[in-house]
């Protein structure tokens, strides 16, 4: 029920995003989501991607620092109130989210969140119990 | 015999204290588990000597949450301050940004003009 996200440890240097992405780009790995923490010194940039373990094998090949987490991704109503709803579904169960982005791509009047969060499998659980789907590898990988 | 050319235990004197760079090499050991790739720049700002550790940042060190990381550069901050007893600033770095030389590494790069 988990998908693969692949982090990569960067540098606060001109032009580090743009190795990372043409590396995949030359290598056919298509990015469906991504998100860039960065502080003062370094980033950490956080993909979706239609093939997580080439993504790592060709980006260590490169030298990058690169891992894999698991994330969820959510199916969200696109409408206002529709990430609130399965927002509150996990704060009333006391699950905290380390963190969310959005897929770029969405279908039909559906959009796709991804969490971090720090109980994964009791998230999948409640998620599923309140009627919310939970995409599985394949579909992701599809998008 | 040869003209001198360095010190081969690379002592570093900052503001007047003696650094060796196997103290710090101890300090990331006892974090790291395994010793990672690190460099010391030295430079003099406004007539002060400042001490920069970079430390490359590999698969074990790594984590995907900004808070981990920032806890890596503070605690390895933290514990070569008490070791050395000077401030230093604490870089992470990626991987191969520092430079491999042949046989002995080139650990410090002193940008002092003395």
């Amino acid at each position: 029920m988990f998908v693969k996200q692949v982090s990569v440890f960067l540098e606060n240097k001109l032009g580090r995003l743009a190795t990372v992405t043409k590396i995949l780009g030359d290598n056919g790995i298509d990015i469906s989501a991504m998100a860039l923490a960065d502080t003062t010194n370094f980033g950490i940039l956080r993909m979706i991607v239609n093939d997580p373990d080439k993504a790592v094998s060709v980006l260590k090949e490169a030298g990058f620092t690169v891992s894999t987490t698991d994330v969820l991704a959510v199916e969200v109503d696109d409408r206002p109130g529709g990430l609130a709803a399965i927002l509150e579904v996990l704060q009333g169960n006391g699950i905290s989210i380390e963190y969310a982005y959005s897929f770029i791509k969405r279908a039909g009047d559906k959009a796709f969140i991804l969490f971090r969060v720090e109980n994964p499998e009791r998230a999948v659980e409640l998620l599923k119990n309140t009627g919310v789907r939970v995409l599985d590898e394949k579909e992701v990988y599809a998008l | 015999m040869s003209k001198v050319l360095g010190r081969t235990d690379d002592m570093l004197i900052i503001r007047g204290v003696n650094v060796f760079p196997s103290q710090i090499e101890h300090v990331l050991m006892d974090i790291g588990g395994t010793q990672p790739q690190y460099q010391l720049v030295v430079d003099r700002v406004n007539n002060l000597d400042e001490l920069e550790v970079w430390v490359e940042i590999d698969d074990k060190l790594f984590s995907d949450e900004v808070r981990r990381l920032e806890d890596l550069e503070n605690r390895i901050t933290r514990e070569i301050q008490n070791t050395l007893g000077i401030n230093v600033t604490v870089k992470l770095v990626e991987p191969k940004t520092i430079a491999r030389g042949d046989g002995k590494a080139k650990r410090v790069i002193d940008k002092r003009n003395i």
